[in-house]
């Protein structure tokens, strides 16, 4: 079987979506 | 629920922001290229991830095991999609033009099974860049067959599962799978040939440079 998922590069995101998400997180954990 | 999952729902439920980080590593992009199938423009579809990943952890506490926690994160996006207006999927007709008549027998089983197309590539390096062209090609896909490819094909969620994310009926869920494959196939084929072409093109040319060179 071909693996189509291999090669998903999982840091595959932009670093200032992730900075947004985890303050995202932290107001939601302090919510 | 498997042993990872176990400690990765431990580690969010205490609060663990490395676990939340890593979580969103792996899943944000697969999420966003998954709801853009399902919303109109790629800002709602980042609005409905961010929604998800809210739910994600708000609703942690009763996350109860019963799936995986990469299904329980397409069923939320699903649900967090369908409240931002997403369209309810729709049935889909057995008919018509895409050859599938006498495929599928009463019972909605295959008559014949197709071939499994993806098992006759042994050579890795083949199998990786073909997997590559898949991903690329998959929105020349219409939506609820990029769907069912997406949930079946890249993310090895089962059909069962598949058919309560989308709300589709196991017959229905079959056809679209049937079909999207079938489409990549011819959509990999025309590419293929075309750079065959291409290929043979470049070799004539430089074999007639390298006759006429003095």
């Amino acid at each position: 079987m071909i693996d189509i998922a291999g090669g998903i590069e999982p840091d595959d995101l932009e670093p200032d979506v992730l900075g947004d998400l985890v303050s995202l997180y932290r107001r939601w954990q302090s919510d | 629920m498997a042993d990872s999952d176990a400690a990765l729902v431990d580690a969010l439920r205490a609060g663990d922001e490395a676990a939340f980080v890593s979580l969103v590593r792996m899943y944000h992009p697969r999420l966003l290229r998954f709801a853009e199938t399902l919303v109109p423009t790629r800002a709602v579809a980042e609005e409905v991830v961010q929604d998800t990943w809210l739910g994600v952890v708000r609703g942690i506490h009763k996350f109860e095991g019963r799936s995986s926690v990469r299904t329980w994160l397409f069923r939320v996006l699903v649900n967090r999609a369908r409240s931002a207006g997403a369209h309810e999927p729709r049935s889909v007709p057995l008919d018509h033009e895409d050859a599938l008549e006498g495929r599928f027998a009463a019972n909605g089983h295959w008559s014949h099974p197709p071939d499994a197309w993806s098992e006759r590539v042994d050579s890795k390096l083949v199998a990786d860049q073909l997997a590559k062209r898949v991903r690329a090609c998959l929105p020349q896909l219409p939506a609820s067959q990029r769907q069912v490819m997406t949930l079946r094909d890249i993310e090895g969620i089962d059909a069962a599962e598949t058919c309560e994310l989308l709300g589709v009926s196991v017959a229905n869920q079959r056809v679209l799978l049937h079909r999207a494959r079938s489409r990549m196939r011819s959509i990999l084929e025309v590419e293929l040939s075309a750079s065959r072409r291409i290929s043979r093109s470049a070799n004539t040319a430089s074999n007639i440079s390298r006759r006429s060179a003095p």
